[in-house]
């Protein structure tokens, strides 16, 4: 087996592995690290192997349903390694902070499971396999509220599964209709991507399958209106879950909106990339101040998220290569931020039993190292300079100005967002005298600190010496914008 | 040593020192005090040695240094270097700041002796001279714009660093978010500089020599969004309310914020942008104005305040007004100049405001600390000398340094600026004796307890300088030769004023605030005049301004926040879905109801069917015969 195909297959083969050999739970943590551990490694090969001026790598093309022209076809470029790299580096590191609390098999397996769906969805290059890893993905989240959440957990990953589903057969519809189109005007059936891009369609035609794959991933996204699932989802979903639905399920959404719409069509993404990106602008002053007035941790954060992912959308439908660049380096660094963030929820609520900001606070007289930490994550959502988000926020920003001097200045507003909501909670959970609740705050454990170091390091390692992760980024959006020769916005 | 090397050190030396005390107090419980002490006064000590061999060899040899350390960025055109460049300006800005630093730094080892967070206070202070460090001696301006944003966040850690207090984080939480508002200015700024002429490349020199390019209206935008990162950080109206609470630092940490780093960055930036507000005398006049009434505004509210650090502070935002009027004229050098002058008595006047405040366990009104006079007799000295420096008394240094803004303004013809700034410089003869009366001359005794030497030794340093600073930039009048101002080299508008006419203003001047501070001994020495100011008046509550902001932006916010969560997200968007799936539930009832398992229904089903059958049968034959 070739490097992608061990990324997207060795965890769901071991996850299958698991669910029908009843073991010990501690043995199954060791193959869940194991696992983890051999694709971490794999994703490092395959990040050094990776030749930044090529476009599309490891490609993997294996003939699956040859009649309907459904074909195994797999393969990475510079944005969706940012993705695969983030997988591979989380999934362990969440094992590492969480093992002592959770002992149900179910959790374990599913996350495993959750990881194959995305490493396949991420290097898909064939429409029906995108859309099969696409649901794939989202079974695991579904069990996993259901199973070990909190709080109206049936009802909200219902309502989660139900509107996902939604945007998918959406989607699904499209997928057919131009496969479909491509039998009528080549003769033969194909859902590759690289086929399916060469269909010509009317504007009307176009639009409405556009929309088909829109409504798909600006549900996961999620864009404004299809918002209202996230934070009672959120606020539900066990850690591990809420960890792989905000770092990496919400990226992909995004991600899919560049790989899939801009490639697919083209001209109609760039002529409604004007209301997207109003609606991105939209969103993310809106979640923003949303955020404001929560007074539980996880709902915050995921208005958070959702901020940032709608400036992530902008910069996508910026069109330019500074757009392209800062967003696909926003994925990765929020992905990072917030995953350490919301581990670090898990632990406050480990310790605490609580979730309100409210009954939190002056943990960082009695816990200085989580205070720290926390702070830290926090500010990195912020983009404070030396972090990673800091400059992905510089580059979309100027992608911005670069389109328009309104939009650029609407989108500059987002280092000031962040602030709104994130320094008032920062001061009510960190500061002040410790009250009843945290009075006996403990301090990050070892196993915790192995975990969030890396992630502490990474992102100051991005935020300092960005160009030597971005040369991996920028050849595939150069090439992108060379091949769409998108004409240069002269203000 | 190369000239790379000297910059690379004198940059990362404090960064260094910080990254080790860091790890040492996350690490290990229990560090000697006297290891973080060494290694935080090795760190900010080498800095300080070297700047001043720096600024010799520039001063005297007109040498420039420069290192290049990485790429930060190379996007297309986009190429940001991490280069390092200490040109005049950039060495004149280090020959004060990293002296000043690594006093405040010595000072700080008596002040903070005991406390428990020692080494985390030593780890941001470090950490905040190599941001500041690294603001000024950066060679392009997205670099420049990053110790910007460090010295904002490090301030953050430092106001708010006695965080049992709540309220001391939101005082920290207020400048960040405040800089922040002003970081926006300046990054839009930046964004639009490098889209005008930033293929020619983004260090200053590149710049600076490419603006005419740039079209007019461009031009002034850029300049104002520059100047409201300035405003920012220098805080100056709109954007200084986080100056005042800023004071819920340590002692410390005011002195070096508020004296020689941090609100200097703004000066510097307009100045280091001076051929650009060459080009935009809109903008420039709008930098006068704002610098004016930042001047009167703060002079004013500074006469009602009682807190000794406050009416300090309210001080620094009156002097950063004086230095933004001169740049608004074109007189960066002079600005420059009193920005220089500043740093060491407004440290001074910090640090002995600290040391009153150590002496007499934490209280810092000065209506509880009278008569402390006999108690400690070197401190009234030190403080008097500053207070005389402050109020422009010659000899000493800011005589020179204002009296150069005075004459600036004067001769750029701007009466009302003229005038307001006159107005300004009395009420701070007002309030800074109005401070120094009450709290020595009094007929009631206080005895507090004594100063470290650590604490002495710095202030009685800066005493000297703050006597003997002006000799750098003596003006021709008094057989001087304007060095300062050929060493910078800034595009400087020249004024030609008459000696006549000078002379004129110096003598009326230095009488008006001899006046004052008669008046000033008559109304508060030895006498209870203090007890009877209200502290609710409208000037003593700072004209309500926070009560404005808040009124205005920050309930607004909060109303907003709840129109959009509770109102749009979840009555309006998440109850339209809800009822959809309701609407659809309801559907399944209905046809549920058919299906009610009962077998006559479905007997009668079968008849209707059967019937409706027939009939559309018999049409279809109908039709068909």
């Amino acid at each position: 087996m070739s490097t992608l195909s061990i990324l997207i297959f060795l965890p769901i083969i071991a996850a299958i592995f698991l669910f029908f050999v009843r073991i010990n739970i501690q043995i199954v943590k060791v193959i869940y690290m194991l696992v983890t551990s051999i694709i971490l490694y794999v994703s490092l090969k395959l990040y050094v192997d990776f030749d930044p001026n090529a476009p599309m790598q490891f490609v993997e093309y294996k003939v699956w349903i040859y009649e309907y022209g459904i074909n195994y076809f797999v393969g990475v470029d510079g944005v969706s390694l940012g993705i695969v790299m983030m997988n591979a580096i989380l999934m362990p590191l969440v094992a590492v902070a969480l093992y002592k609390q959770r002992d149900k098999h179910g959790y374990w397996i599913h996350l495993l499971f959750v990881q194959g769906g995305i490493m396949g969805a991420v290097l898909s290059l064939d429409l029906m396999l995108f859309y099969l890893f696409w649901e794939v993905m989202l079974l695991p989240i579904f069990f996993m509220i259901g199973l070990f959440g909190f709080g109206r957990k049936n009802f909200v990953t219902m309502k989660f599964n139900m509107y996902t589903i939604l945007g998918s057969l959406m989607m699904l519809i499209s997928i057919l209709y131009i496969a479909v189109q491509y039998k009528e005007q080549f003769g033969v059936y194909s859902f590759s991507l690289y086929d399916l891009k060469n269909i010509t369609l009317s504007s009307t035609q176009s639009i409405l399958v556009f929309s088909g794959f829109m409504l798909a991933f600006a549900i996961k996204i999620p864009i404004f209106p299809f918002h209202t699932w996230l934070s009672e989802t959120y606020r539900s979903a066990p850690t591990g879950a809420v960890i792989v639905m905000s770092a990496l399920m919400a990226k992909l959404g995004t991600y899919a909106i560049w790989r899939f719409l801009f490639t697919l069509f083209n001209e109609t993404s760039h002529a409604v990339a004007p209301y997207f990106i109003g609606l991105g602008l939209f969103g993310l002053i809106f979640f923003g101040i949303s955020a404001m007035n929560q007074t539980h941790l996880k709902k915050m954060f995921a208005l958070s998220s959702a901020s940032h992912l709608s400036l992530i959308v902008v910069g996508f439908f910026i069109y330019d290569v500074y757009g392209l660049v800062g967003s696909s380096y926003l994925m990765v660094a929020h992905a990072i931020s917030s995953a350490a963030l919301f581990l670090m929820v898990g632990m406050l609520f480990e310790r605490t039993k609580t979730h309100y900001i409210a009954s939190l606070g002056g943990i960082a007289k009695v816990a200085p190292r989580f205070a720290l930490f926390f702070a830290f994550f926090a500010l990195s959502i912020v983009g404070v300079p030396l972090t990673a988000g800091f400059v992905a926020e510089v580059l979309i920003i100027l992608g911005a100005f670069n389109y328009n001097i309104y939009i650029g200045f609407i989108t500059a507003t987002t280092i000031l967002i962040a602030m709104l909501f994130m320094f008032k909670m920062i001061s009510k959970v960190l500061f002040g005298e410790p009250n009843e609740v945290t009075k006996n705050f403990q301090d990050l454990r070892l196993h915790e600190l192995f975990a969030l170091v890396p992630l502490a390091l990474l992102v100051l390692a991005m935020g300092i010496f960005p160009n030597y992760f971005i040369k991996n980024i920028e050849p595939t959006a150069q090439f992108y914008i060379l091949e769409k020769e998108v004409p240069k916005n002269d203000k | 040593m190369s000239d790379s090397l000297i910059l690379n050190i004198l940059l990362l030396s404090p960064l260094l020192s910080a990254t080790l005390i860091f790890l040492l107090n996350i690490s290990i419980s229990g560090v000697k005090q006297y290891i973080y002490t060494s290694l935080a006064l090795a760190g900010s000590g080498i800095s300080a040695l070297l700047a001043l061999y720096l600024s010799y060899f520039s001063y005297f040899e007109n040498q420039v240094f420069t290192s290049h350390l990485f790429t930060w960025l190379s996007i297309e055109d986009f190429i940001v270097e991490v280069a390092l460049k200490a040109d005049a300006l950039s060495s004149f800005m280090i020959l004060f700041i990293a002296p000043v630093s690594f006093l405040i730094h010595v000072y700080a080892s008596g002040y903070m002796n005991k406390d428990k967070s020692y080494g985390r206070f030593f780890a941001y202070f470090n950490l905040f001279i190599f941001f500041m460090f690294l603001l000024v001696l950066a060679d392009n301006p997205i670099i420049m714009f990053i110790g910007w944003e460090g010295v904002g966040l490090t301030s953050y850690a430092l106001i708010g660093f006695y965080f049992e207090d709540i309220k001391n984080t939101y005082a920290g939480n207020k400048a960040f978010i405040a800089n922040r508002v002003g970081d926006f200015g300046f990054l839009s700024a930046l964004m639009l500089l490098f889209l005008e002429i930033g293929s020619g490349g983004m260090s200053f020199d590149a710049i600076l020599s490419n603006i005419g390019q740039i079209e007019a209206p461009m031009l002034s935008l850029i300049a104002f969004l520059l100047f409201v990162g300035a405003m920012g950080k220098s805080a100056q109206i709109p954007l200084f309310v986080w100056l005042p609470d800023a004071m819920a630092g340590p002692t410390p940490v005011s002195a070096l914020i508020h004296a020689a780093t941090m609100v200097t960055a703004g000066v510097y930036m307009v100045a280091r942008f001076a051929p650009l507000y060459n080009l935009t005398f809109d903008v420039s006049l709008f930098i006068a104005y704002i610098g004016a009434f930042s001047a009167l505004f703060a002079a004013i509210v500074a006469t009602r305040q009682f807190d000794i650090k406050k009416i300090l502070a309210y001080s620094t935002m009156s002097q950063l007004g004086f230095m933004f009027m001169a740049l608004g004229v074109g007189a960066y050098s002079t600005a420059l100049f009193h920005m220089f002058t500043h740093a060491f008595f407004k440290a001074l006047l910090f640090m002995g405001a600290g040391a009153i405040i150590v002496a007499f366990h934490h209280k810092q009104d000065i209506r509880e600390l009278r008569g402390i006079k006999e108690s400690m007799p070197a401190l009234f000295v030190m403080i008097l000398i500053a207070t005389l420096t402050i109020s422009a008394i010659p000899p000493l240094s800011a005589f020179f340094s204002k009296d150069a803004i005075m004459s600036a303004l004067y001769a750029s013809g701007h009466a009302p600026l003229f005038l307001m700034a006159f107005t300004a410089s009395l009420l701070t003869v007002f309030y800074m004796f109005r401070l120094v009366f009450v709290v020595f001359y009094s007929n009631t005794k206080q005895v507090g307890e004594a100063n470290s030497k650590s604490m002495l030794y710095p202030m009685t340093v800066l005493t000297i300088f703050s006597i003997f600073a002006g000799l750098l930039n003596m003006p021709e009048i008094f057989g001087g030769n304007l060095n300062m101002s050929n060493w910078l080299d800034i595009a400087d508008k020249k004024f030609i004023v008459t000696h006549f006419d000078e002379l004129m203003l110096m003598s009326i001047n230095t009488l008006a605030i001899i006046g004052v501070i008669f008046y000033t001994y008559k109304r508060y020495a030895y006498t209870n005049t203090i007890d009877k100011e209200s502290e609710h008046t409208l000037v003593a509550n700072k004209f309500y301004i926070d009560e404005i902001y808040s009124a205005v932006v920050v309930k607004p916010l909060y109303a907003l926040s709840i129109l959009f969560d509770k109102h749009i997200s979840n009555n309006l968007i998440d109850n339209t879905i809800h009822n959809l799936a309701l609407y659809y539930e309801k559907l399944g009832l209905l046809f549920s109801g058919f299906e009610n398992g009962n077998v006559r229904n479905y007997a009668l089903y079968m008849l209707v069917g059967a019937v409706s059958g027939f009939i559309y049968l018999y049409v279809l034959l109908r039709a068909a015969l």
